[in-house]
């Protein structure tokens, strides 16, 4: 159980499919425990960075290096155990719905059970393991959500949900895909707060795509700016100017028809 | 609106010209057949035969319309009797199609397959073995099957149980491979990217999401085969069908009538149990 945040060493990766580059030879280098917003406009490629930081997807081009290692060196199974160090927050929180809190929080270790330690993890939990689902649930304010069903969980909390799900990882990152592109104002703000404080307690390294510039300088130490797929900013938050923000937004002609 | 109705490239657009050449298909086809509206004129003393036997429907015996011989149960116990043994070979039946169903509808569904197996190696040849085992399992009606066995095996319950078994395991199966197949891919996605193995993420983060689906097909199909059951009677198993037939035979219009309004009364039960059992994995 890794207690040290993960580091990410991304150099040079392009990522391109059948049809189109999602990423142009991005070089990005993120240190154990940061605390990264990528920003950008829709379509830039916030979340093809974040799913390859994720090893969900692997470079077309260049390496990905997670705390030193290149994982495109990696045998299936030692990807699998990086995998699991690796904690995926995504937007639509891709949860089962037809089953309970804990099952769904319990499947988060899957990475590092066999089948049969799985099912039975999942389906015939410990005492200890339910002990230590329902810490994170509280951790995350959501405590008394344990047994119910993920369907009949509002959307705060069926993001709680994933959230801890990715905690009960024990992962060295967490990576956040739009975690408040769907909740509302005061909402966003203690998502924010909550996935800062994780980071700050148990050393963790956050990488969240976001939409909101603001939020992203109010709680994040460091800004990726994306933009069709290139890195064109990319520094501490005091560090960068209005107006090169300004500039990650601005409309091109032709595109606002798009 | 416009646009649309210009790039019609037939006079009556793909929808209209699709419905009219399956008409003229309907036609042809009753003029093979030799169909003529004559053929609806009951026979003689047809009439009269369905007036006798509808005129039942609301009367149904409650004891032999004729004396059975000393011993023989009561009508209605032989009713119940009917009704237990229809459900015990249904359920026999459902218990095997549903071993089947599950197993080939693992192997005939692409999401069983990872990618890469599904392209080389042993994946597309086991995908294919299965496909071709339920086609064959399910093109064969249950009577058919009754009717081969029977020949083979002679009348034992095993018999009618596998004649259901085949044609219902391999209809389950296409069924359920579709659902899972159509099964939305989210938390299997998640899953994988936690580092779940391919089975891990099939069994915990796919299948939950077609499992209510086929919960409920499987009890529509139970309902079918409860249904099946009945007429494999006809065959001489002793299930409702078999006393529908000794009964019909023998003009007995209240016995039938008896034995159907049971059948009915199964039927019910099932999808009141279904629509339970639904209720609780639904919401």
């Amino acid at each position: 159980m890794s207690t040290h945040g993960c580091s990410f060493d991304l150099r040079s990766a392009t990522l391109s499919f059948a049809d189109r580059v999602a990423l142009q030879a991005v070089s990005v280098s993120i240190q154990a425990g940061e605390r990264v917003a990528l920003v950008g406009p829709s379509g830039a490629g916030k979340t093809s960075l974040l799913r390859l930081l994720g090893a969900a997807v692997a470079p077309t081009q260049g390496a990905l290096l997670l705390d030193g290692r290149d994982l495109a060196q990696l045998t299936t199974q030692q990807l699998r155990t990086e995998r699991a160090r690796l904690g995926f927050v995504h937007q639509d929180y891709a949860l089962v719905p037809n089953m309970r809190a804990l099952q769904n929080v319990l499947m988060g270790r899957l990475g590092t059970q066999s089948l049969v330690a799985a099912v039975r993890s999942v389906f015939w939990p410990s005492a200890e393991e339910e002990s230590a689902v329902h810490a994170l649930l509280q951790r995350v304010g959501i405590g008394d959500r344990l047994y119910q069903r993920v369907d009949t969980l509002s959307g705060g909390e069926r993001q709680r949900v994933a959230i801890a799900r990715a905690l009960y990882q024990t992962p060295g990152a967490l990576l956040c895909d739009e975690p408040v592109a769907s909740v509302d104002p005061a909402r966003a703000r203690d998502v924010l707060a909550l996935l800062r404080d994780l980071s700050t307690e148990r050393g963790l390294t956050l990488v969240a795509s976001l939409h909101d510039l603001q939020l992203a300088q109010q709680y994040f130490d460091r800004l990726i700016g994306l933009r069709h797929g290139v890195v064109v900013l990319d520094g501490p938050v005091g560090s960068i100017s209005a107006q090169a923000l300004t500039d990650l937004y601005r409309m091109e002609a032709g595109e606002a028809l798009a | 609106m416009k646009r649309w109705l210009e790039r019609r490239n037939w006079p009556l657009g793909t929808r209209g010209a699709t419905v009219l050449a399956l008409l003229c298909l309907g036609a042809l086809c009753a003029w093979w057949l030799q169909l003529s509206p004559s053929g609806l004129i009951p026979r003689e003393g047809g009439v009269k035969l369905a007036g006798q036997f509808f005129a039942r429907a609301l009367t149904p015996a409650w004891d032999y319309e004729t004396p059975p011989p000393e011993g023989t149960p009561p009508l209605v116990m032989k009713a119940l009797e009917g009704a237990r043994r229809t459900v015990v070979f249904a359920a026999a039946g459902m218990s095997l199609a549903l071993v089947f169903g599950l197993l080939l509808g693992f192997l005939g569904s692409s999401a069983w397959w990872p990618q890469r197996m599904r392209t080389s190696g042993v994946g597309p040849f086991v995908w294919t073995v299965a496909r071709t085992i339920m086609v064959g399992m399910r093109s064969v009606h249950e009577l058919l099957w009754a009717v081969l066995f029977l020949a083979a095996f002679g009348l034992n319950s095993f018999t009618a149980v596998v004649a259901i078994a085949l044609p219902y395991g391999g209809t389950l199966a296409k069924i359920f491979s579709e659902m899972i197949d159509e099964a939305p891919r989210d938390s299997a996605g998640a899953l994988r990217q936690l580092g779940a193995t391919g089975t891990q993420t099939f069994l915990l983060g796919l299948l939950p999401r077609a499992l209510p689906d086929m919960w409920a097909y499987a009890f529509y199909r139970f309902e079918c085969a409860i249904r099946s059951s009945a007429v494999l009677g006809f065959f001489g198993f002793e299930t409702l069908g078999y006393a529908i037939k000794q009964s019909f035979e023998n003009l007995q219009y209240g016995e039938v009538w008896l034995y159907l309004w049971t059948l009915f009364g199964l039927v019910v039960l099932v999808e009141l149990w279904a629509a339970s059992a639904r209720r609780r994995f639904v919401a």
